[in-house]
């Protein structure tokens, strides 16, 4: 286990290196970001100077070592548009996302479970079918239209729940069901794919003719053993799960990483977006490391070597 | 394969669950082609997709001039909305141009990208995934490497950020889904091939002194091509969203060429006194999406042995 953790960990530094070398290339190939910088006034020998401070002068290698070395030592260059440390950026809003995703994942998870579990024990339904084909409708759904829909039925024209901004548990509900959708109508897929094949195996039956009741063999054998292929599917949805809070947190104004990974971006604010960047692959390389070692508490037959 | 029996199509006799199965190759496919039309995922995903095609086929007929604008119909609601819609059947935008026309025109930009994404994306994915999983070495672990690292970002960040850098264009979008989503036909690519690879028939084919190149195009290319029809397919519902979410952002095909994403920003700023904007370009998306999505999920029933439709 501890052998597996460390070359988990080894792993996990490929990644960071990697999303630095994107982090940096992506900058490098934009171009000089003297002339976004400065004035359009400023003279020749300014822009030289300031070339010189930032180091833009050196060879691209050379800008990259002194990048992944600052980055080591935890210090990333201010952020342009906010002349702060953008690592202390990324944390402040940090809190913000976990808490949109957290919910999203947490009522996907409510609702999918039992849902799937119930659809998978009446498989040969009609309404099993017909809810299994909605929930392809579920995915299929653009998640900014819908959001935008969201905010006209229940904002606008319902006046239940304020259109976009922070401060109370009404401001939650709308980023939350529009971030969740998706990963429900999954989830509740995926769910019932999973129970089916386990409904229908020996020892589920060997369970059943023991003469366990059904809740029993549920959640004993049915829901335990349906939960690994979810797992794997929620850590893999970590990526996709931001990209859908990119969206939510640009339309319902949303003080979340994601949102101001955007901003960074539109305003070429690049210390900023190399931190988020490194921030989101960070997040993603935990997130799988920790859906992997969630498997051998799941499924006691899986062992770490 | 020789039939078993002369003149019929049984090419194998099998016993499944304490019962004699024949093989019978012309039954399998008369059992295919119900299978296709039993599918109603595939049947309803296929109207979807052509209804689509159609439209965008017919734009320049039934929608000649897209971008033309009349003030005195600004924000004109949909046909049955009543006497203040000026004629356009689904209403039209801040300048007055007919919404219909533009989301017939706006699904040429989705589709196109959509479709050519795919099909590059895939070409350059599945060659890669083919000789990382049948050589292994450097190539593969460098490939999962990649993958790892490009699967650590968001679609649509990435996107973002690739466009940032080379600027909005029709290309750079296609080149920056591309960039986005090819390591995922690497890896299906790859992982197939690693089944594929370690079968009995490819080990026959490399006894009888076959060339690489044979055992890859007559053996590992069409056993592996089932689960890269359906990724791909699904792939593309996933092109034509990552499209319009860059179009929605700003970041999209230039104006005045209309597109699903852009439709849908301009008129998220209206949403208090014309919906229809916001509105109709959204179920354009999901008709499309959902039709992709559709057809992939019921070729996976069909193509796939262990799933029973």
């Amino acid at each position: 286990m501890v052998a597996y953790v460390i070359r988990r960990l080894f792993l996990m530094i490929i990644v960071l290196f990697g999303a630095s070398l994107v982090a940096f290339l992506l900058i490098y190939t934009s171009g000089d970001p003297s002339a976004l910088l400065l004035s359009p006034t400023a003279s020749r020998a300014e822009i030289e100077a300031f070339r010189h401070h930032m180091g833009l002068d050196k060879p691209m290698w050379v800008q990259y070592g002194r990048f992944a070395f600052s980055i080591i030592q935890g210090r990333f260059p201010l952020s342009l548009t906010y002349n702060e440390n953008p690592i202390q950026l990324v944390f402040e809003r940090f809190p913000a996302t976990v808490t949109l995703m957290l919910a999203a994942v947490g009522l996907s998870l409510i609702i999918s479970f039992p849902l799937g579990l119930f659809l998978a024990l009446r498989r040969r339904s009609w309404y099993s079918s017909f809810l299994m084909s909605i929930a392809i409708l579920g995915y299929s759904v653009p998640i900014y239209w819908e959001a935008i829909m969201l905010v006209l039925i229940f904002s606008i024209i319902m006046g239940w729940f304020p259109p976009s901004g922070t401060g109370s548990i009404r401001h939650f509900v709308l980023p939350v069901v529009a971030l969740a959708t998706q990963l429900t109508a999954f989830l509740v897929r995926m769910i019932w794919a999973s129970a089916v094949e386990v409904l229908t195996t020996d020892y589920v039956q060997t369970a059943r003719a023991k003469g366990l009741t059904e809740r029993v063999v549920l959640l004993k054998h049915v829901l335990r053993n349906s939960m690994i292929p979810v797992v794997t599917i929620l850590g893999l949805e970590v990526a996709g799960l931001m990209g859908g809070a990119v969206m939510t947190e640009v339309i319902f104004a949303w003080p979340g990483v994601a949102r101001l990974t955007v901003q960074a971006i539109f305003h070429r604010d690049y210390p900023l977006v190399q931190s988020c960047i490194m921030f989101l692959a960070f997040v993603f390389a935990m997130a799988n490391l920790v859906v992997d070692l969630s498997y051998g508490f799941l499924d006691p037959r899986i062992r770490y070597n | 394969m020789a039939s078993l029996i002369q003149g019929s199509g049984i090419t194998e006799v099998l016993e499944v669950k304490g019962r004699i199965v024949f093989n019978d190759q012309r039954l399998c496919w008369q059992r295919r082609r119900r299978t296709f039309f039993r599918t109603k995922d595939l049947v309803l995903g296929s109207i979807l997709i052509l209804i689509v095609l159609l439209f965008a086929a017919l734009a320049p007929v039934i929608a000649p001039s897209p971008t033309k604008q009349d003030l005195a119909a600004r924000l004109g609601p949909p046909l049955w909305c009543g006497a203040q819609s000026h004629g356009h059947l689904l209403g039209t935008d801040p300048l007055g141009r007919d919404l219909f026309s533009r989301i017939l025109w706006g699904s040429h930009v989705s589709l196109l990208v959509g479709f050519i994404a795919v099909v590059i994306a895939g070409g350059i994915g599945v060659p890669i995934g083919i000789i990382a999983g049948l050589y292994g070495g450097w190539l593969d672990t460098v490939l999962m490497r990649i993958a790892d690292i490009q699967l650590a970002f968001p679609d649509i960040l990435l996107a973002l950020a690739i466009i940032s850098v080379t600027g909005p264009s029709l290309l750079n979008i296609i080149l920056s889904i591309v960039i986005c989503t090819w390591v995922r036909y690497a890896r299906v690519a790859r992982g197939s091939t690693l089944v594929v690879r370690e079968t009995a028939y490819v080990e026959a084919a490399r006894a009888l002194g076959a060339s690489s190149f044979r055992i890859l195009a007559r053996h590992v290319l069409p056993n592996i091509a089932t689960p890269i029809i359906i990724l791909g397919t699904l792939q593309v519902g996933r092109a034509i969203i990552t499209e319009s979410a860059l179009s929605f952002l700003g970041l999209g095909i230039p104006p005045p060429t209309p597109s699903w994403g852009s439709m849908l920003a301009e008129g998220r700023e209206y949403l208090m006194i014309a919906w229809w904007i916001a509105m109709f370009p959204g179920i354009a998306i999901l008709v499309a999406v959902l039709g992709v999505n559709l057809i992939g999920n019921g070729l996976r029933l069909v193509l796939d042995p262990k799933l029973k439709v």
